[in-house]
């Protein structure tokens, strides 16, 4: 950035350069330049960088409304990232966006209907946390931007063309928790040699976890496991289900990642209630309520990663152009206390292997 | 050097005098016997809604909650919720008030289907200031409501009120035993 000399400065700045007497209105005439001329280039030069310091959410009126739709009982790991990635780019919650959290507490039924309450309220931007909360938002709109975070298979399920150029008004970060779940399967095996009987319980209208029970129900077999698999259609299926695990013979049960029916939930509790380990995908949330162990995405960063896409949009990106990111950063987490519980010994092979281990 | 006069220093006087009361009328504790404050503010249900819209037709439980999403405080809204109908029959009109955004605040509600009114003070939180229920969390110092009870009669008077205790979920009971108290002479 150009600086006036140190002559050039003094002369501006109305000081006699040295041996010159004290200045005089004809030294002035002479001398002096108004500075005027100098403010306004220095204004053309200083406001444009300053505001592109700023957050600008030129696209949209300010404050921005970002609709988050979630499945969960409130605002989910990846909301809370997503939320967190926007404070960390230099937006401010309450003056720069409010955030509305439209939760369904497991009932996948009612998430049309939520999503369209987003809309009415006259969100700017739409934000979902699963593959059925991203359907449910493209089913009400393909105008207002959404974006995703957490979709197994974009493309598959026809929000994108294509990772390159998504052609709509939709994009977002896939996550690999389905591709993920041999790995799952194998790591609770290594946690627990003894293993014989997984339960895999899932709702009945669960697209990702009916996927991810054909990928259990290989890996099983490559294992040399049984995979119970159970189905559930209500809430009442899911407890009825996990009544007296111990009676179906299970040595532990494999969670699936999302929350319809709150089924990981009724996991979480029935293994902490009846002694039995079990595996979730998201460390967050069930690891403190005492599952054994989680592999998978970390949601949570999944939302920050979410929220740079989010930032282009409020730029004035267009979603259909913007390219689908794929997560691949997977953390395996081990709860240490849970084990001991348990009578479990853990290999120190196994122990080498994990990202986090939870006291 | 210039020497204060008594007359200087009795105008400093009558400043200070000035600015402390000038001060103490911003947030003057409310009680039981006073009239409560009016206003009016956006809801949930689309609306403005107004405290003096209320006079000479209902009672009102004002309540203030915290933060949308607080265990303690949803499970405060739930419980006015479960006995509204209670209150209903008293001639009661339940209302929450919190620092949220219109925006943020409707998606909240709409996600519990509460079954009655929440009002947004934001971004002034002036309602909040009037009733003296205003505090700063965490940090950031982020300014929210206190939890906070006030039963008010269809005249406006303030007939009960309660400050909720950090953490704790307020039986409706305990505002529909007052009510009837107070409010029916029962």
């Amino acid at each position: 950035m150009w600086m006036p000399s140190g002559v050039a400065w003094n002369v501006m700045m109305r000081r006699p350069v040295s041996g010159e007497n004290p200045p005089d209105a004809r030294w002035a005439r002479q001398h002096v330049r108004p500075p005027c001329w100098l403010l306004a280039v220095l204004c053309l030069v200083l406001v444009p960088l300053c505001a592109a310091r700023q957050v600008s959410c030129a696209a949209f009126p300010r404050p921005v409304l970002i609709g988050a739709l979630t499945e969960s009982w409130g605002p989910s790991p990846a909301i809370v990232g997503m939320r967190d990635g926007l404070v960390a780019l230099g937006y401010q919650e309450e003056r720069d966006f409010f955030l509305g959290v439209r939760f369904t507490q497991g009932d996948r039924a009612a998430l049309p209907a939520a999503a369209q309450d987003l809309l009415d309220a006259g969100a700017h931007l739409l934000f979902t946390d699963t593959n059925s909360t991203a359907i449910a938002a493209h089913q009400v709109t393909t105008r207002i931007p959404i974006v995703f975070a957490g979709v197994e298979d974009p493309v598959g399920t026809g929000l994108v063309q294509s990772f390159a150029r998504p052609g709509g008004n939709v994009t977002g970060i896939a996550s690999l928790d389905t591709e993920l779940a041999p790995k799952r399967l194998q790591l609770f095996v290594a946690l627990l040699p003894t293993l014989k009987r997984v339960l895999f319980l899932y709702a009945a209208k669960d697209h990702d976890a009916v996927q991810a029970a054909q990928a259990y129900r290989w890996a099983a077999r490559r294992l040399g496991i049984t995979l119970v698999e159970k189905m559930a259609h209500t809430h009442a299926d899911v407890l009825a289900t996990l009544a007296d695990v111990r009676a179906l013979q299970i040595d532990g049960m494999v969670a699936p990642r999302c929350c319809t029916l709150n089924i990981p939930g009724a996991i979480v509790d029935a293994a902490t209630q009846q002694g039995v380990p079990s595996m979730h995908v998201d460390r967050v949330v069930w690891m403190e309520r005492g599952a054994l162990a989680a592999f998978g995405t970390d949601h949570y960063r999944l939302g920050q990663q979410a929220a740079r896409l989010v930032e282009k949009i409020l730029r004035g990106a267009s979603p259909a152009t913007l390219p689908v990111e794929a997560h691949s950063r997977v953390e395996f987490t081990i709860h240490l206390r849970r084990a001991q519980d348990l009578g479990l010994t853990i290999a120190p092979e196994v122990l080498y292997q994990a990202d986090h281990l939870v006291r | 050097m210039h020497s204060t006069t008594p007359l200087s220093r009795l105008r400093l006087l009558v400043m200070v005098l000035l600015m402390s009361a000038g001060c103490c009328t911003l947030a003057v504790a409310l009680e039981v016997g006073d009239k409560a404050p009016d206003f009016t503010l956006p809801s949930t249900t689309g609306e403005q809604i107004s405290l003096a819209q209320f006079h000479g037709t209902k009672h009102v439980l004002l309540q203030f909650y915290t933060l949308d999403f607080n265990p303690t405080c949803t499970a405060n809204l739930q419980a006015r919720m479960v006995d509204h109908q209670q209150f209903a029959a008293l001639d009661i009109a339940v209302l929450a008030i919190s620092s949220s955004n219109p925006f943020s605040q409707k998606m909240f509600a709409s996600s519990q289907q509460l079954t009655y009114p929440l009002l947004s003070d934001h971004p002034d939180l002036q309602v909040i200031a009037r009733y003296d229920v205003l505090k700063y969390l965490g940090a950031r110092q982020q300014p929210v409501a206190r939890g906070a009870y006030f039963l008010i009669d269809k005249q406006g008077i303030i007939r009960g009120k309660w400050m909720n205790p950090p953490g704790e979920v307020v039986p409706s009971d305990t505002f529909l035993q007052a009510a009837k108290e107070r409010l029916h002479g029962s």
